[in-house]
């Protein structure tokens, strides 16, 4: 018995053989990052960040570019350029141009979401011009491989808070989530000539519908999230609080800075309209920058600062919300709120995209200065 | 054929263990796919669905427990044979045989469509069939002590699974499941429907029961393996339903493999790989305990030697997984298999129940009158 059922084993051994294709190390150029474009004839230009390992060669990393009408296509193409099998296991950022984010993305996830080999972590991001420039950035003004910088730069601002790392599964759940639309970060070649993130791209559904600029991200991340140790600075205008500066001021405004202890923010929905929102922001800030100077063991100066910061930053969200409006795009999630409260919970994104224009948002902002530095001036 | 069993105390189990076995046979590829199909009957309700399917499931097994104290140590064959006569008896013996063939051959081709979508495209099914299958004879041939035993070192081998939801769930978005209680009670009761194919598995009590040696306390291990597959289910949903949108989910084949796919360590970036090859071990046990209970039921049917039953069977089940492609076929045989598994596993012991209580009282009627 023993026997027979060995003899089959060992005959079944030499099939096995041949059952899987093999993938050697050293035969396979990983691709790391990707960049999508699309030029005017419809087809689609990739270019890719690779890491080749190879004993001889000193260079381990490499940029490829593919044609082709399909991604899988781009990828063939480009193999036949390095001579190596490209594969995508290891795909950590995704960059895409300016004309494709605006042409909607959901083509170029097909291949990201039904190939189970690409990882669900890839980052998502937009550039302003295409994304070939932003991928074909000389190697000398960066110390590391292009990949691995914006990887590093998505990585490094969402450890800080700064930007959210935005995830393939994030933005394919928020994209296709009735009440709320994704953003991602838009990078461009800054002042030194090295790829930097420079804006926010709003998104309706999977198509870019606009930007906003980079300072407002404060303000997005106390709409989705709880914020710590996040520097806001805020202009405020010097005429409402004449009474608390040491010497007459200078200027019409005065510029100050601060850093957010604690902020966080909740929506409400009007109980008897139900297109009327409030959003409430509470925020705990310590003062860390004056560029005149005020008078702060008055607590009456503190309480007027705090007023200003209120009004101030109300007016910031209600102009933000009223581009938002426009580009007809909800990132901060009004839509779910609304969903939650319909009487069946069940509302389309086109539904909420007709509604969306037309809500009220009232915007309730409470600060506290708790602390002001060393100095009392 | 008799309608109790003889069982030596020699390959007779402790009731403690029937946890592991109704845990190993209800867990198996259904999961995998499993919230998708209770959400889109149920919604972001679909939690309350699993709960109702759990409420059921249990008065289920209570009646069986209560048909098979009614007998010394009978199986399903054996009642069967009692309450319907030899011929019926065989006949739907036969049928409950051939549910549990097609249940591991639907198994079988699940999960080799998985292995060829997530790991290897051109991985043949008959190599993968015959290395399950080769485990699964193996097995078989300890006989039930092995059986069991296969279920409770898997059982643990693949416990640690679940600790790797801690990522999805900090990537979850809560507010998909509110509001709660939309879904009306039909669709709950759809919902509770559509998780059959995932929750069948407790049928085996039926067959193992005269295996058990002490039989006053089979209903706490069963109830518990019950509650632990139906925690396992709701974790996975719930997750799911936070996971992927509303739209989304609705179109994502093995979702709660796609859950792994976010799971990264330091020192292994695609922790989804480790996971679809471990699965093996969740899978295993379902083969080898049905491989089991159709070859035992054989030889209680037709006196078939075990020995040879389970070559029969596996070399029949390879070639049927060697052919079977595509993957619209494997979902029609899932979809049947689903479909059937309803009517013998959770109506059957319904109607059966009477049936049993009346032949019982009638043999009574009949032994009091003869005296």
């Amino acid at each position: 018995m023993i026997k027979k059922i060995s003899i089959i084993l060992i005959f079944l051994m030499g099939l096995l053989t041949s059952c899987i294709e093999s993938n050697q190390l050293e035969k396979l150029a990983i691709i790391h990052s990707r960049g999508i474009d699309v030029s005017d004839d419809g087809q689609i230009d990739a270019t890719m960040a690779i890491f080749q390992f190879q004993a001889q060669s000193e260079e381990f990393t490499k940029i490829v570019t593919g044609r082709g009408s399909t991604i899988k296509g781009t990828i063939n193409h480009a193999s036949n350029e390095s001579d190596y099998k490209l594969v995508p296991g290891k795909l950590q950022v995704e960059v895409y141009g300016a004309e494709v984010a605006k042409d909607g993305l959901t083509p170029f996830l097909d291949t990201l979401k039904r190939d189970a080999r690409v990882p669900d972590r890839v980052y998502l991001t937009v550039s302003d011009t295409t994304a070939k420039e932003i991928l074909m950035t000389p190697p000398k003004k960066i110390t590391t491989n292009i990949g691995q910088y914006l990887q590093g730069v998505i990585e490094e601002s969402a450890a800080n808070n700064y930007f959210p790392k935005v995830t393939l599964q994030e933005f394919g759940t928020t994209a296709n989530m009735a009440g709320k639309d994704p953003i991602l970060p838009v990078f461009s070649i800054g002042d030194l000539d090295v790829p930097e993130i420079n804006s926010i791209a709003i998104f309706s559904e999977d198509k870019q519908v606009g930007t906003l600029p980079i300072e407002e991200l404060e303000l997005f991340n106390l709409m989705t999230r709880r914020v710590e140790a996040r520097t806001l600075e805020i202009t405020l205008p010097t005429e409402p609080l004449r009474d608390f500066f040491v010497k007459e001021p200078k200027e019409d405004s005065i510029h100050t800075a601060y850093t957010i202890e604690k902020g966080k923010s909740k929506i409400k929905q009007d109980k008897k309209d139900e297109l009327s929102f409030i959003t409430e922001i509470n925020m705990d800030l310590s003062l860390v920058e004056l560029s005149d100077q005020i008078d702060l063991d008055n607590p009456e100066s503190i309480k007027a600062i705090e007023k200003e910061i209120e009004k101030k930053i109300s007016s910031r969200y209600e102009d933000i919300m009223q581009q938002l409006q426009e580009m007809k795009a909800d990132p901060f999630g009004y839509g779910i709120i609304y969903r939650i409260n319909t009487d069946d919970g069940k509302l389309e994104p086109k539904e909420w995209k007709e509604i969306y224009p037309d809500i009220n948002v009232e915007f309730k902002v409470n600060t506290r200065i708790t602390r002001h530095g060393t100095i009392n001036i | 054929m008799d309608i109790n069993v003889n069982v030596k105390s020699n390959v007779q189990i402790k009731a403690f263990y029937l946890f592991y076995v109704i845990v190993g046979t209800q867990i198996g590829v259904g999961i995998m796919g499993a919230p998708r199909f209770i959400f889109t009957e149920a919604r972001q309700d679909s939690w309350v669905s699993i709960l109702i399917a759990f409420v059921f499931m249990s008065i289920v097994v209570l009646v069986m427990i209560t048909i098979l104290k009614q007998y010394e140590n009978a199986d399903i064959f054996g009642i069967q044979t009692d309450v319907f006569g030899k011929w019926i008896g065989t006949i739907l013996g036969t049928l409950y045989v051939l549910y549990l063939a097609s249940s591991l051959l639907s198994i079988l081709l699940t999960y080799s469509q998985v292995v060829k979508i997530f790991l290897y495209h051109t991985f043949p099914n008959f190599t993968l069939g015959a290395m399950l299958l080769f485990l699964t004879i193996y097995a078989v041939f300890g006989g039930i002590r092995v059986v069991v035993g296969v279920t409770f070192i898997f059982f643990f081998l693949t416990f640690w699974l679940i600790l790797l939801f801690y990522d999805p769930i900090t990537r979850m978005e809560w507010t998909n499941l509110l509001p709660m209680f939309q879904a009306t009670v039909p669709e709950l009761l759809k919902g509770a429907r559509a998780t059959t194919y995932t929750l069948a598995g407790f049928e085996i009590l039926f067959l193992i029961y005269p295996f058990i040696q002490n039989k006053e306390k089979i209903k706490l291990p069963a109830l518990l393996g019950l509650a632990f597959t139906t925690f396992i289910l709701m974790v996975t949903t719930v997750i799911s339903i936070g996971y992927f949108s509303h739209k989304g989910l609705e179109h994502v084949d093995w979702s709660v493999l796609i859950l792994f796919k976010s799971v990264s360590l330091t020192f292994f970036e695609r922790l989804d790989y480790i996971v679809i090859v471990e699965w093996v071990m969740v899978i295993l046990p379902n083969i080898v305990v049905l491989m089991w209970a159709i070859t035992y039921g054989v030889k209680r049917l037709y006196k078939v030697p075990q020995r040879i039953s389970v070559y029969v069977f596996s070399v029949i089940f390879l070639v049927i997984v060697s052919f079977m492609e595509y993957e619209h076929h494997i979902s029609i045989i899932t979809d049947y298999v689903s479909q059937v598994s309803f009517w013998i596993i959770f109506v059957y012991p319904l109607i059966l129940f009477p049936l049993v209580i009346i032949k019982k009282k009638w043999r009574k009627n009949k032994g009091s009158a003869a005296k």
